[in-house]
């Protein structure tokens, strides 16, 4: 971050959205950083701080004698994904820095199921030492698939990690800015993400009845998409809920899916947001990560925001929210992108998110 | 409502056993119930250690850095704390793992909180889920090997989905705070389904006795066996108190008791300690009528994971407090009505099998409303905690006494030999209870009255027995305050000849068997009649008549005070109507009425005096309604919201029997009153010094306060004298008339109305 080119660059990580050639995205990044090892993923929109939202490529550069970070990927395919976020954390045994702080950033492809099961592997071998910090990528518009740069190569199916060492702290914060509704209910029945029923009932019209949706929403994905947008489910954690976006399934046995794993026999809230409620979310997200810094001064913020939060704020909320995130940031450079997961583990051993904004700040 | 810390618990004790059990062998369940320990409690790290103290798996170190030697020193108890490098000081919790596979599982977790004893009696059921799943999967393993017998994987697959299922319904019994005996019941029916066997008791510390436990659910037992065996010793042989004793699992087959009076006696059985913050709190046990039926090892394990489970259900915050609360009345402590009635009528079943005598005591307070009413609620709560302290003073050690509702108690006492005793213990309550109460810094004196039925002379019942001895304390009240009365049948006769009493009530009110008499009041200076208190009287058709005093207690109790308070005002406004329409140019009568104390309470007075007044067209202020000083006192503001009201009518309002309660200047000046009846105390008894002195001042203060005073209860001359001397204005009492009927008044008003009264003109009874 403290390199816009040069010698000293140690890492560069790259968001890019619309681009229907990822490779001549490396190549242009390698004429400016050749050689300097890169991490990115393909993005439905990306996040900069001089106002870039949409299309576009985002690229940060950690740089300067303070910095140290290798990179590693692997495919994670056919129920790789444990032994790929594995694969991914053992880079920890390269890097050669004895700066005291450190962070894994992942970088997962959305379209890979069990997620969760990624960190678990990485987290087998790095344990509590490292926290994570990362987003799963969603398809990049221009090329109806999403992808994953290691290096000035691009894959598919596959998690990409940089494991980042610092002299400072790195701060992480996250914020989804949704509050519970009624009483909880039981997940009933649930393998992975696939949640069967909650309370004995069928899981969609559980959820819907405890909203009191209207009658289309159980019939149509495109009123279902759009009424649950801001209406996730919040899994009970140690440190508060852990927030998952439902999506329509449909057929007989009215399930519901869940991006990240919804645990049988644990318990669940519905949970709902507003516009405003996700707005300030972003700040205190921004807010949580800088304090993290305890003191330090922030050279610059990666922010890791679901895409359904932009969706259910519209253009013009997703301006403010990234308005909030600069404001915060007070001139320190702002990236990021629009994720269809977020990774975020500071304590304990959970970490896979949802319809949440992950923030790392970088001193 | 949140889940407490608890009911979360069960639920992730449920989540581990889904995830564990459909592990395909013995190290991947290892694995995966060491990271699933972690995930369930939030833990940085987990690791299994062998018996040895050698890692067989672990979770949150980094590849090839676990502490070995820091974390056998946490499992050998030196040690509370595990070094996690990027997580900082953990603090650790360990749970032994027994089985086929022993060694430990620890866990740990940044932060200075630490694990609290629900996340350690969840750690401890993932170590009985854990030990379980790798005992049936070595079973498994092995007759893979034998590739034999692929039936009974399917059933040993079959039953820990079965025992999943059980577990979850009582996860969500808790998690919907259903109410407690249903709770208690899920548990013993899922005990009974997972097992398939005949009898499930889950037995509790008795809280009054922790000598004792109770079988609070049970399924399959008889009726008669589960009341013989409610309560039992810890010390008995039984497996339960076995269980709850030595503190571990205890398994007995063939423990066949020679016993011909139980007809299917239970032949093999089974217990399992359950626990409150890691102390036996209780035990749940299975039994079976069946000797073919033998508890083995996979049995035990079963039960050990589920009697974790229950633990886990008994020691949620909710069970607990709604345990304490289904057994204890909240206010006292003492035993609830429930329970009151549960142990007695195990007692009673002691009794009639053991051939010995009981004795119930009902114990009523006597002036507990009169506390209530003048000092506020929070003092009368305060006086039936203080009552409670006295009783449990008074009642022998491991006799149960109760409160069974409002200011009414009871005690059994079991195993009476001497009746006198039985009725020493009654004088010492009421002694107990006679002194006085200091509440809220003032002091109150309440008397007792005490009921007391015999086992042997009233009734078989629990039920039957506490309404003899409420009888009885009825009796003892009738016979005036602080006393005891023993049941016996002849009281019954007397309760239902008030029954038949009440029947006759209904039909009086029914056929209007209701008159007036009136008093006059008396003018004391010129000695004219200025007015009548109007006094009920009904006529009956065998007793003639009846006067308020037997009649009105059991109107109010029943409810029919009001129609007779509607006539009662209806026909005094009328009367004193019609006699004020003759009466011409001369000053109009007024007309005291006393209306009930349920009647003046209700919010509708004004109303119910404006109606009457508007069918009769007697002038409003002529109208006096009586009320009496504990009123003032009950609710003040909705009570001078009413006076206001009524007096907005134009109707004066009385204050009767003034000086006998808790009388208090300050009402005086708050409440719109008008006229200050004084006691016939302070007049009749007034031969002494002080009386009259206390007449005197208060007739100066009601004057002072520009209100009118009427003595009450004047009988002599000289106390006529004694009044005008110091200028009180009214009275009225036998030395002028006694309350007589209407014609009879009328008569001595048409006679002269102008004249002086004369004194017994007529011979009715008094009140």
């Amino acid at each position: 971050m403290r390199a816009r080119s040069g010698d000293d660059a140690a890492l560069v990580v790259v968001f890019s959205c619309g681009q229907p050639d990822p490779a001549a995205v490396l190549a242009g990044v390698d004429e400016v950083f050749p050689g300097v090892p890169l991490i990115g993923c393909s993005a439905q929109s990306v996040i900069a701080s001089d106002g870039l939202d949409g299309p576009g490529v985002a690229v940060t550069v950690f740089g300067g004698s303070g910095f140290a970070a290798c990179t590693a990927s692997a495919p994670a395919h056919d129920g790789g994904q444990r032994a790929a976020g594995a694969a991914v954390a053992e880079c920890l045994a390269e890097l050669d820095s004895d700066a005291p702080h450190r962070v894994l950033m992942l970088l997962t492809d959305g379209s890979l199921g069990d997620q969760e099961e990624i960190l678990a592997g990485a987290y087998s071998v790095v344990g509590a030492s490292v926290p994570f910090i990362g987003g799963t990528c969603g398809p990049d518009p221009a090329l109806g698939h999403g992808y994953q740069l290691h290096g000035r190569g691009v894959a598919t199916g596959s998690v990409v990690s940089a494991m980042i060492a610092s002299d400072a702290p790195f701060g992480i914060g996250l914020g989804h800015g949704c509050r519970k509704v009624g009483r909880p209910m039981i997940v009933t029945r649930s393998v992975r993400g696939e949640i069967y029923t909650l309370d004995d009932e069928p899981a969609l019209s559980a959820y819907l009845g405890r909203l009191d949706a209207p009658p289309e929403v159980y019939e149509s994905k495109v009123a279902f998409d759009a009424y649950t947008r801001s209406r996730p489910i919040g899994i009970r954690r140690r440190n508060g809920e852990e927030v998952r976006h439902v999506g329509f399934v449909g057929g007989p046995d009215g399930r519901l899916r869940s991006s990240g794993e919804v645990p049988e026999g644990g318990l669940i809230w519905v949970m709902e947001g507003d516009r405003q409620s996700t707005v300030d979310a972003a700040a205190e997200a921004c807010q949580a990560a800088l304090d993290d810094l305890r003191g330090y001064r922030p050279l610059g913020f990666i922010a890791f925001d679901c895409i359904s939060r932009s969706r259910m704020l519209g253009d013009e909320g997703t301006r403010q929210e990234v308005e909030r995130m600069v404001k915060v940031a007070d001139n320190a450079p702002l990236a990021g992108f629009y994720t269809w997961g977020e990774i975020a583990r500071a304590r304990g051993i959970n970490g896979y998110h949802n319809q949440t904004l992950a923030v790392l700040a970088v001193a | 409502m949140l889940p407490t810390a608890t009911a979360l618990a069960t639920q992730r004790l449920a989540e581990f056993l889904a995830v564990v059990s459909r592990a395909p062998d013995v190290e991947s369940a290892i694995q995966v119930a060491t990271e699933r320990a972690a995930r369930a409690l939030e833990a940085e790290v987990a690791v299994v250690l062998d018996a040895h103290g050698t890692v067989v798996s672990s979770v949150g170190f980094a590849l090839g850095r676990v502490p070995s030697a820091a974390l056998r020193e946490v499992v050998a108890g030196r040690g509370t704390a595990v070094e996690v490098p990027g997580a900082g000081p953990c603090r650790a919790a360990v749970t032994q793992l027994d089985g086929s596979a022993p060694g430990h599982l620890v866990v740990a977790r940044s932060g200075d909180d630490g694990f609290n004893v629900d996340e350690v009696s969840l750690l401890r059921g993932m170590a009985r889920v854990l030990e379980l799943t790798v005992e049936s999967l070595r079973t498994i393993e092995a007759e893979r090997r034998q590739a034999a017998e692929n039936a009974r994987l399917v059933t040993s697959l079959r039953e820990r989905q079965r025992l999943l299922e059980q577990l979850s319904r009582i996860q969500r019994a808790i998690t919907r705070r259903e109410p407690l005996d249903r709770i208690l019941d899920t548990i013993t029916d899922a005990a009974q389904k997972l097992f398939g066997d005949e009898a499930v008791g889950l037995r509790m510390f008795d809280p009054d006795a922790r000598d004792m436990l109770v079988l609070v659910a049970s399924r399959g037992l008889p009726d008669e066996v589960a009341t013989r065996l409610w309560r039992v010793p810890v010390s008995d042989r039984g497996v339960s108190p076995t269980a709850v004793r030595l503190d571990r699992l205890v398994v007995r087959n063939d423990c066949v008791e020679d016993d011909e009076s139980v007809p299917e006696p239970i032949v093999n059985a089974m217990a399992s300690p359950v626990h409150d913050s890691g102390r036996v709190v209780g035990s749940l046990a299975i039994g079976s009528f069946r000797a073919e039926r033998v508890y083995g090892p996979a049995d035990l394990e079963v039960l050990r994971v589920f009697a974790e489970h229950v633990s886990l259900a008994v020691t949620d915050a909710n069970t607990q407090e709604a345990m304490r609360q289904a057994f204890h009345d909240s206010l006292t402590g003492l035993a609830s009505r429930p329970l009151f009635l549960d142990r007695l009528n195990h007692a009673l079943a002691r009794a009639a099998r053991e051939g010995t005598r009981l004795a119930v005591l009902f114990v009523d307070l006597d002036r507990f409303k009169n506390v209530n009413d003048s000092l506020g609620h929070s003092a009368g709560d305060e006086l039936l905690v203080a009552v409670a302290e006295r009783l449990r003073a008074a009642v022998p050690p491991d006799h149960t006494a109760g409160r069974l509702g409002g200011d009414e108690f009871a005690v059994v006492l079991e195993n009476v030999t001497d009746d006198e005793r039985v009725t020493e213990i009654a004088k010492d309550i009421i002694e107990r209870l006679r002194a006085p109460f200091l509440l809220s810094g003032h002091e109150a004196f309440v008397d007792a009255s005490v009921g007391i039925a015999f086992n042997t002379d009233a009734g078989a019942d629990g039920q039957d027995l506490i309404r003899s001895a409420d009888l009885a304390m009825y009796q003892a009240k009738k016979n005036g305050r602080g006393h005891y009365e023993i049941f016996h049948p002849a009281l019954r006769a007397r309760f239902l000849r008030n029954l038949e009493l009440e029947g006759s009530l209904r039909h009086a009110v029914d056929q209007g068997a209701f008159v007036l008499h009136y008093q006059p009041i008396v003018e004391l200076a010129s000695g004219r009649i200025t007015g009548v208190e109007a006094l009920v009287r009904w006529r009956h058709a065998e007793q003639g008549l009846i006067h308020p005093p037997e009649f009105i207690p059991l109107a109010e109790d029943t409810g029919l005070i009001l129609p007779i308070d509607r006539w009662v005002l209806g026909e005094a406004c009328r009367q004193v109507g019609e006699w004020n329409a003759r009466r011409g140019g001369d000053r109009p009568l007024t007309v005291s009425v006393n209306l009930s104390a349920r009647q003046l309470q209700r919010t509708d007075l004004p109303e119910f005096v404006s109606a009457a007044l508007a069918r009769t067209a007697l002038d409003p202020t002529c109208l006096i309604i009586e009320i009496t000083e504990s009123l003032l006192l009950h609710d003040t503001a909705a009570t001078m919201d009413r006076l206001r009201r009524l007096k907005a009518l134009g109707v004066r309002v009385a204050i009767d029997d003034f000086g006998t309660g808790y009388s208090s200047l300050a009402y005086l000046r708050q409440f719109p009153v008008d006229i200050i009846k004084i006691d016939k105390s302070f007049v009749s008894g007034g031969d002494g010094r002080d009386a009259w002195a206390l007449a005197r001042a208060i007739v100066q203060l009601v004057q002072s306060l520009h209100l009118s005073a009427v003595a009450e209860g004047i009988e002599t001359g000289a106390q006529l004298a004694e009044l005008r001397g110091v200028s009180c204005e009214y009275g009225q009492g036998f030395h002028f008339a006694e309350p007589v009927p209407p014609a009879q008044l009328a008569a001595l008003l048409d006679l002269d109305p102008q004249a002086p009264v004369l004194r017994s003109v007529v011979s009715s009874s008094p009140l």
